[in-house]
Formats: C-alpha cells, sequence, structure tokens
C-alpha cells in the first residue's frame, strides 16, 4: 500500500518536475563541477537506492540532470542545489538498463542562465548489492558514549530502521552488530555492562550469552560466525585507549592482552586454542574462511606498551579449524608477514566464494579507525596475489569492511570526507577481481551526511532483515538470563 | 465600579510585583545559571533540526523551550523571558480557574503553579519546556471552554488529546484532566450522558497513548508517561516536577471546593492567602537555589568569555575552594601572568584546582579543556570539550563545545572537520556571525598563523607525536616548554604542577627553564620555594644565588620561628601565612584534598 502511494507520489513530482522550467539556452559550464557525494564514474548495483546529492558549485538556483541509456532519457528538474530522483523513476530505469554505460549530465541554473557540466558514466551492474545494511551510528568519541544505535538500512530504497538502542538499555555501551552468511537470521552484537551479554539471533530466536569463562580471564570482543551457524570465533582482549598529542592524530587504542576462542553456540561451550594462546603474542581480529576451514587471525609479538607502539605490527595467519571434532589445528600459516610487507595487519574477511581475503593494513597498532593512513588490501587465495585496492582506498582511514553475499560488493567505512565521520563506501569487485570507483551509501536528503555528525561503524551487509527491533531487544535483554558457557 | 477598579488595580499589583520578583532573581542571583543552560543546546534554524525534535512526544515544547533558551545568551533577556511567560502561565490559570468559579478572593492562589515552576527553575537542570508545555497545555483548555456544539467538542478533544501529547508531552495530560472534568461537570448539570462519555474517553485516550507511541518510539515505557525534554536527565524525574505538572490541577482545587467557606470574603483571608504564599515562595526557593553551583557557573561563564581580571577580582572578594572554581582561578592568574607570583595567596586543593583529571561528565570537564586549550595541548582540549558534550544527558550539543572544537580543529589544520561545527553554527541566532568569521580561516593557514589566539596556539601545540599521560602532566607540560620557549604559561603551570604535588625535587629540576622566559624578578611562589630549599641546608640566609625580596626573607624568618617555637603554629601560620607555600606544603593535608 504505502508502496503504491510512494508510487503515486513520484509520478506527481516527475510531472510537477517535467513542469519546472525545463533547460533552455544551455551554455557549457565554465567551472568544474563540484558535487557531493562524488558519484562521477562510478559503478553501480540494479538495486541502490537513488543517488541524490547536492550541486556544491555557488548560486545555484535550479538542477537538471540528463540520464541517457540506450533506450530512454530521464529528465529532472529541481530548485535548489539539492538533487534528488523519484524512487519509482529511478527503480525502472536501473532495472531497464542493467548492464549498461548510462550517460549522466548535470546542468546548473545561475543568474537565470542555464550551464552544462562535461557528462559523465554510470555503469549498472546486474550484481545486486545485498539488500540490508546494518551500522553502529555512534559520535566518534573518545571513551566516553551516550547516544548509541545500531540500524539497518535497506539499501535499495531509504528505509532505515533502530534495531538496537541504548536508550532503552540503561545506557549501555553496544559492540557492532555482525551477521553470518550475511543472514539477518544468523546475527549477534555485545551488550556490555551489567545484565549485559552476547545477543544471539538466530532463526528467529533471540538468546544471550555470557561468552567467557571461568578460565579465560576477558570475554569475547572482535568476532565471525563459522558457515554452519554453529560456532563463532572470537579474540578476547584487553583494550587500551589513549591520546595522541599531535594535531590530526586523534586515538590510539591498543591491546595488552589477547587471545582467540571458539565458541560453540549449540553445546554452550568455550573452545579454546592452545597454539593461539601464547603470552608472547597478541592475537586478534578471527574471521573464518568461507569453508569453515580456516580461522583467519591477525598476530603480533609483544612488545613494551606504549612506549613501544610505533613497533606494533601484526601479521596475517591462519590455522586449521575441524567443524566435526571441534578443534582448532596445530600449525600456524603466516599469510601476510608484516615485516617483509610493511605494516600491520586489521580485520580479515574473507569472500563468501571463498577467492579472496581483504583486509586493513596501518602503519602500526591494532586501531585502524583512527589511523589516517589506514587502506584496504586483499589477496588473492588462490594465486596469493596481493592487491593494495589503490582504486578503493583514500588519504583518510578506509577500513571495517565486508563482503556482499554474491563476493560482488565491498561495503567499508571510510572517513576520506574529513578524517573524523565514517560514512559507508561501496565498491564493485568484477569478475577480474578489480574493485572500482567506491561511492558512498545514498541518502534520501544528500545533506544528511554534513549535518549529522555521527559515525557509521563497521558496515555489515545482509541479504534479509533482521527478525528483531530495539523494543525486542529491550525486553529479551531484560527477561533472559546469560546463558553460561563451560 | 470603583471596587471592581480596586480589585483590579490589586490584582495588577500582585502581578507586578511577582513579575519584578522573578526577574531580579534571574537577571541578578541567577543570572550564570541561564548562560549554564543556553551553553548545552545548539538551537538550529533548520528544518532537519526541527523534524529531529518533533519525532519524539513533547517534542515541539522542546523546541520552543530550546528557541527560549538560546535567548539565554543575554541574561537579562533570559530573565525577562521566565518572568514574562510565568506571567502569562498565571493568567492563564486564573482563566481557567474563572470557568468552574469566578472567585476573585482566590486570585493568588493562582500563583501556585508558577512558584512552583521558578522554585523547579533553582534546578540547573530543569528545562524551559515544562513552562512551554504547561503554557500551551492551559491555552488549548482556556478555547474548549468556548465550543459549545457536541460534535466539535469531541473532535476537538480527541484531536488535541493526541496532539497535545505528542507536540508537549505529559503536560498534555492538565489538558484531559481539566476538560474531562468540564464535561463530567456540565453532564451532571445538564443530566446528559454524552458529556460523561467524552470525558471518559479521553481519560482512556491519554492512557493508551504512550502504549501506542512506545511501538516507535525508542524510550523506556516510564519516559512515555512522565516525559522525556523536561528535565535535562531523561531518565531522573525530581519529585518537583511532579508537583509542577500537578499545580495547576491542585489551584483549580481551590476554586471547585472553595475552603473555609464562611472567611473566603474577608480582607483577612485575601491577606493571609498573601502572607503565606510570600512565605512558602521565599523558603521554597531559598531552600531550592543553590549559591555555590551559581558561583561555580559564574566562574566557568567568564572563562568561557576570558574575563580573565574578573575572575581575580572576584576571588579577591571570596576566595573559591572547590576544584572547578580554583581551576578558573588558576588559568585567570596564569593568563595574567600571576600564576607564579600569586596562586598561594589562595586556597589551592592540588592538582585538582589545577588540571583536574578527566570526569565522565558534562560540566566538570570544560574548565580543564579550558586550561589545555590556552596552554597548547590542543588534542587533549578537544577530546575534553567533545567527552563533556557527549556526555550531555538529553544528547544535545552544545554551542560553547561546538565553537571550541571548531577552533581545535582550525588550529590543528582540520579544515573539513571545522567546515562541519561552522555549517551548524552559521544555523544559530547568536553565533552566526562568529561562524562566518571562523568560516574565513577554513584553508587558510596563513590566515589563521595571523590570527592573534589560533596563531599562537599553532605555534605552541605539540609537534611531536606522542601518547598523551595524564600520570605526567608535568612532562607534558615540560614538553611544551621545550617546544616553545615562548609558552610561559606551560612553564607556570608546570611548576605549579609540581608544587601543587609538594615535588621540590622536580621544581628545582624544571625551575631552570625559567631562566629563557624573561622573568624581570622571580615569582613569590618560587621565591618561598627556593628560600625552604636554601633554608634546609643553610643557617643563615646569606649567600643565595637568588634574587630574593627583604619582604620574603623577612617573612620566611618570622614563619621559621613561629614554626620551631609555638606549639599551636599552624593556627598562627594559618592566619598569618596562609597565603604562602611554606603554610601549604607544611600543612596542607594531600590526601584530604
Amino acid at each position: 500500500m504505502s508502496y503504491k502511494i510512494l508510487a503515486l507520489l513520484d509520478i506527481l513530482l516527475l510531472v510537477l518536475g517535467a513542469c519546472t522550467a525545463a533547460p533552455t539556452h544551455v551554455l557549457p559550464a565554465t567551472e568544474v563541477i563540484s558535487i557531493y557525494p562524488d558519484y562521477i564514474g562510478v559503478t553501480i548495483p540494479q538495486n541502490i537506492a537513488p543517488l541524490n546529492f547536492l550541486l556544491r558549485n555557488e548560486q545555484v538556483e535550479m538542477v537538471s540532470v540528463d540520464v541517457v541509456g540506450v533506450n530512454d532519457t530521464m529528465q529532472i528538474t529541481r530548485k535548489g542545489n539539492k538533487f534528488t530522483f523519484p524512487l519509482l523513476a529511478w527503480k525502472n530505469f536501473l532495472i531497464n538498463h542493467t548492464n549498461e554505460d548510462v550517460r549522466v549530465t548535470v546542468m546548473m541554473r545561475k543568474a537565470m542562465q542555464w550551464y552544462k557540466f562535461d557528462p559523465f558514466i554510470w555503469h549498472i551492474t546486474s550484481d545486486s548489492l545485498d539488500s540490508y545494511l546494518s551500522y553502529r551510528l555512534i559520535e566518534p568519541g573518545y571513551e566516553v558514549w551516550n547516544e548509541i544505535q545500531i540500524r539497518e538500512r535497506c539499501v535499495e530504497t531509504f528505509k532505515e530502521r533502530v534495531i538496537a538502542d541504548n536508550n532503552l538499555l540503561e545506557n549501555k555501551c553496544m559492540n557492532c552488530h555482525i551477521y553470518g552468511n550475511n543472514s539477518g537470521n544468523l546475527s549477534l552484537f555485545h551488550l556490555r555492562g551489567e545484565g549485559g551479554g552476547t545477543m544471539l539471533n538466530k532463526d528467529g530466536k533471540i538468546r544471550k550469552l555470557h561468552l567467557q569463562t571461568s578460565e579465560m580471564r576477558l570475554g569475547a570482543v572482535y568476532g565471525s560466525f563459522h558457515p554452519s551457524g554453529r560456532y563463532g570465533v572470537f579474540s578476547t582482549n584487553f583494550i587500551i585507549p589513549t591520546l595522541h598529542t599531535i594535531g590530526g592524530k586523534r586515538l590510539e587504542v591498543y591491546d595488552t592482552e589477547s587471545d582467540l576462542v571458539v565458541a560453540d553456540f549449540n553445546n554452550n561451550r568455550m573452545i579454546q586454542s592452545p597454539v593461539s594462546a601464547s603470552p608472547n603474542v597478541f592475537e586478534t581480529f578471527p574471521t573464518f574462511s568461507a569453508d569453515g576451514k580456516w580461522i583467519y587471525y591477525c598476530a603480533a609479538p609483544v612488545v613494551n606498551l606504549p612506549d613501544s607502539i610505533k613497533k606494533m605490527h601484526y601479521s596475517l595467519c591462519r590455522v586449521s579449524f575441524d567443524e566435526t571434532s571441534a578443534s582448532w589445528g596445530n600449525k600456524i600459516d603466516t599469510v601476510w608477514n608484516a615485516k617483509t610487507n610493511g605494516g600491520s595487519a586489521c580485520h580479515p574477511k574473507a569472500s563468501p566464494d571463498g577467492l579472496f581475503l581483504s583486509f586493513t593494513v596501518t602503519d602500526y597498532g591494532t586501531f585502524p579507525i583512527w589511523h589516517q593512513e589506514a587502506d584496504l588490501q586483499m589477496i588473492n587465495l588462490q594465486t596469493g596475489e596481493l592487491n593494495k585496492l589503490e582504486e578503493l582506498n583514500s588519504k583518510r582511514s578506509d577500513t571495517y569492511h565486508c563482503w556482499s553475499s554474491n563476493s560482488r560488493w565491498i561495503a567499508f567505512a571510510s572517513k576520506r570526507i574529513d578524517g573524523q565521520y565514517g560514512r559507508v563506501y561501496f565498491s564493485y569487485v568484477d569478475a577480474q577481481g578489480r574493485v572500482h570507483k567506491p561511492f558512498v551509501l545514498p541518502q534520501k536528503n544528500p545533506e544528511n551526511d554534513d549535518l549529522n555528525l555521527k559515525s557509521y561503524n563497521i558496515p555489515e551487509l545482509a541479504t534479509t532483515s533482521v527478525p528483531f527491533d530495539a523494543i525486542s531487544i529491550e525486553k529479551k535483554s531484560q527477561e533472559l538470563v546469560s546463558e553460561q558457557f563451560k | 465600579m470603583n471596587r471592581l477598579l480596586a480589585q483590579k488595580i490589586g490584582m495588577n499589583s500582585f502581578s507586578l510585583v511577582f513579575g519584578v520578583t522573578v526577574y531580579i532573581f534571574f537577571s541578578v542571583l541567577y543570572s550564570a545559571h541561564l548562560h549554564y543552560h543556553e551553553q548545552f543546546q545548539l538551537f538550529l534554524f533548520d528544518s532537519m533540526y526541527f523534524k529531529e525534535r518533533l519525532a519524539v512526544p513533547g517534542g515541539l515544547a522542546d523546541y520552543i523551550g530550546e528557541f527560549l533558551t538560546q535567548f539565554f545568551y543575554n541574561s537579562w533577556l533570559g530573565a525577562a523571558i521566565i518572568t514574562l511567560l510565568l506571567c502569562i502561565l498565571q493568567q492563564l490559570v486564573w482563566q481557567v480557574a474563572k470557568y468552574f468559579k469566578k472567585a476573585e478572593n482566590f486570585y493568588p492562589i493562582t500563583f501556585l503553579p508558577s512558584i512552583t515552576v521558578w522554585v523547579f527553575f533553582c534546578d540547573e537542570n530543569a528545562l524551559m519546556s515544562i513552562l512551554v508545555a504547561l503554557i500551551v497545555s492551559l491555552l488549548i483548555t482556556c478555547f474548549f471552554r468556548s465550543i459549545y456544539n457536541y460534535k466539535l467538542r469531541v473532535l476537538y478533544g480527541i484531536f488535541f488529546t493526541i496532539a497535545l501529547y505528542w507536540f508537549i508531552g505529559p503536560a498534555f495530560f492538565i489538558f484531559v484532566i481539566i476538560t474531562s472534568l468540564q464535561e463530567f461537570l456540565l453532564g451532571r448539570k445538564r443530566k446528559d450522558l454524552s458529556s460523561v462519555m467524552l470525558g471518559s474517553g479521553m481519560l482512556l485516550l491519554s492512557t493508551l497513548i504512550p502504549l501506542v507511541v512506545q511501538r516507535w518510539i525508542s524510550y523506556p515505557l516510564v519516559n512515555l508517561f512522565v516525559g522525556i525534554g523536561y528535565y535535562r536527565f531523561p531518565a531522573v524525574m525530581p519529585y518537583v516536577e511532579i508537583v509542577v505538572l500537578t499545580m495547576p490541577l491542585i489551584t483549580l482545587l481551590f476554586f471547585i471546593c472553595q475552603p473555609l467557606h464562611p472567611f473566603n470574603n474577608s480582607r483577612v483571608f485575601i491577606t493571609s492567602q498573601v502572607v503565606i504564599l510570600v512565605l512558602v515562595t521565599f523558603s521554597t526557593v531559598w531552600f531550592s537555589m543553590n549559591l555555590d553551583k551559581e558561583e561555580a557557573m559564574h566562574y566557568d561563564y567568564l572563562v568561557r568569555k576570558k574575563k580573565w581580571d574578573r575572575i581575580i577580582q572576584i576571588a579577591e572578594k571570596k576566595p573559591p575552594t572547590s576544584p572547578f572554581n580554583v581551576t578558573c582561578l588558576n588559568l585567570a592568574l596564569g593568563k595574567t601572568g600571576q600564576l607564579g607570583e600569586r596562586m598561594f595567596e589562595f586556597y589551592q586543593n592540588g592538582i585538582e584546582g589545577l588540571l583536574p583529571v578527566f570526569q565522565r561528565d558534562f560540566t566538570s570537564p570544560l574548565p580543564a579543556s579550558e586550561a589545555y586549550y590556552h596552554l597548547g595541548m590542543i588534542n587533549t582540549a578537544q577530546r575534553f570539550t567533545f567527552e563533556a558534550m557527549e556526555a550531555i544527558p538529553n544528547f544535545r550539543k552544545s554551542t560553547r563545545c561546538y565553537m571550541r572544537l571548531t577552533e581545535t580543529n582550525i588550529i590543528n589544520g582540520e579544515y573539513e572537520v571545522a567546515r562541519k561545527y561552522i555549517n551548524a553554527l552559521s544555523k544559530t541566532l547568536f553565533y552566526r556571525r562568529w561562524a562566518l568569521k571562523a568560516k574565513e580561516y577554513l584553508y587558510n593557514d596563513k590566515k589563521v598563523d595571523h590570527h592573534p589566539e589560533w596563531g599562537w596556539l599553532r605555534k605552541i601545540r605539540y609537534e611531536e607525536d606522542f601518547l598523551f599521560s595524564a600520570k605526567e602532566t608535568d612532562i607534558m607540560l615540560g614538553k611544551l616548554v621545550q617546544h616553545n620557549k615562548a609558552n610561559k604559561l606551560a612553564f607556570e603551570y608546570m611548576l605549579a604542577y609540581v608544587l601543587e604535588q609538594k615535588d621540590i625535587e622536580k621544581f628545582l629540576k624544571y625551575y631552570p627553564l625559567g631562566r629563557e622566559m624573561n622573568y624581570q624578578a622571580i615569582p613569590k611562589s618560587y621565591q618561598e620555594v627556593l628560600v625552604y630549599v636554601w633554608t634546609q641546608k643553610n643557617g643563615s640566609l646569606d649567600g643565595m644565588p637568588w634574587t630574593i625580596s627583604p619582604v620574603v626573607k623577612e617573612r620566611v624568618r618570622e614563619f621559621a620561628h613561629i614554626y620551631m617555637n609555638q606549639s599551636n603554629s599552624e593556627e598562627i601560620l594559618r592566619n598569618r601565612f596562609g597565603n604562602s607555600y611554606w603554610y601549604y606544603l607544611l600543612f596542607k593535608n594531600m590526601n584530604a584534598q
């Protein structure tokens, strides 16, 4: 019903738009186009929401856009410098021009005169993006948190809903929300503080887990699901935040202790690894391979902290895991060596097709979000070839990524706009493993990224929506007693 | 006729006296509270901001309340706004009360709701939205009684029960209860069941609304019943707030029930009411006001406005004792080049009164952030400011913090971030001009370098990257001094820091750095330390390698004499040498600080 109303509104807007003075006597623009977000020359999925934008050239009175495909043209004119596409017209246009290049011409009216910028291309690919994206929305603070929400956004429209809200959870800190198998029916997040626990959503049922045993000094932090959904692998970290003194650098976060552990959700059991339990090595950011037979993680020899923080370099390692016997392997392979490659690896993530392993590289340490030099890199797991993803990275922090279920899209958090407020970007990975120029998550109001002073943390893609909302999480967190693990 | 005129004059006189008293209270006694309110919000002339406010129950009252609070930028204007609204509230209560029973003799009682709001406003976390909500609720109630058509009343009643809940929050129940009561009375009078049904329907609807709203709003149910925006801590509901919300109804009860009926036409009755009201008002306001907080807020405001001499003047009249106030005073002394000379003339409470450690709240980090900012520790100042703003309990942003964050980001060359804050500030009424001026500095390093404050701070800030350690603040300050020898403030803070810690060894280690600071004379506190050190190893004051003033020499002799020979030396020394470092060193209990 609401979709029909939306469609009617779209048609109405289109008619109105058409009635709005269409550009006439258009002259070539003498200035360079300045649009936010930068959607010039990007590859977009056929199911993405309209790429609304702001034309930031001075004194713009009206904006008109021609999107020309093989079969038809979409022309819309808007007053002011804020340009929005009607949702239904946009969707139809994308579906009709899948796997095509379309030419986009932006025109502006200034002092009653229309000017036309050089056109640019959008490539519309049939490789869809997973429909749902979850992220934690939080002020990029230091230690204090106040308003934290985990939200789920439909990337095909602008529909966004709150799926967990600390305002309903006695202001407890919430960690980010992660999916298993890119499915809304398998996900978890940690709820910290008294009465907290790990909220596990599996097949429509919410459980509250205490992912720590009496033998474990620390609880579970960073984690990932096994493809079977039965296991989760986690690091246990003692995390210390500290402050840089020089301008442009903000926060340094490091571990003074860290290990790995596998949680068996079916038997409420924690399976510790003797291989990764060395006190001389920090292990963190574990993730399962696509087939679940390997655990990739980051490891660094212990150094004197915080004095030698800049000598803290994590390599990318892997250890086997046997699903049937629920046991760790006993041989550690180094996949990416920090010493030979230079830098420090964080957040490995395997593509669901098993072909690639992408991760973040910083100069040192283990907290890339505040490292401006943080960039994503990718290893081809079949050839071992390393791709530095230059088309994707920026001069500022690019990290916290995830893969779409079809392994054709990488979603990641980037602070490229200002160095402080993270936004979600999507980059297409083609059949040859090449990444394309990324584009930011479209917003209904393109001014949102300017006015919204919150960061989008840990974007995670899923094909389906999660079966809970903030209210049900509030109820479950109160009702449920944490299940203990042995 | 004359009696009516006299009655009207009498009523207006009440209002005038009340208004003048309220105005004097807020503009003279409680002005810093108004500035305090103003700094913890960021009212934007922006549709997104408006929509954000309207997205929660009570949002319109919050929006109007915040709109009005922005005028607290000028305390006299803020006091005038509060006075005006309290008078409007009283008049509305009178208008509503008259409907039930026109009893001029109970007129003084109609001041009760305004008085309770006044008492509530003595709490620094009570927000203007509650007053706005009360006024709107009573205003809508007044209109209701002029509708005679039943169907229209039904429509009006249902519509405003829902709309008022959404726009003004729980104060809507004043409208619901009064109009329901009206309907019940009407029903009884006319023996009309439909009026009773309307009244009951509105009451039922009012209890159902929060339950329904909970499906869409991320707030605990209790908040949806008792309100979100009336108090800065949404999860807290002080008992005074309950009194404020119920007082209009209690006042109406007086009119409906008419207690002491046989006597209420007498002058004595009215006079008694006035006397009781005055006594109640003064006693409750007296017990509710907090002049210690007002003093702290005043110090903080003066620091924010960089009125250093004024701070010192106030401290000279009444020396501050709380770490918060002492932090402000020490910064003022430092900024006027008097820290080394005079700091021990005032009460000192250790490093907590100099550079306090970070506390997770929204007020205490602000003076500390000011000190860090002026010292050149830009990142630390930024952190304290950012965290203070994050800790504002009702999730509001802060004009003051936005300004400081703009500055720290401009100084650090983080222009894109500064631009975001400037964009927001340029949508405000009182900070727009400042924001547009600051905008001229974006992406223009040369212009920033020539700014009298930002240029200086850019010169003195750290250029070497290391991790900040609050446990080694003296070393952090030392690095600032080493980086720029012209940073006299950092030098004086470094010495003050170790003196506050009674670490004479470190003082002697750092003191020689002052040779390059172009001091005309050794500041008094430093002289006192040096003399003390000398006397520990030498029998006479002759041969000291420093230029010590004869006054200090004389005083140290006297101090030593009393200290050595008097059994109750502490008391004597406190009176005579309480303003010296020697007294601080020997008698101030560090643990008690």
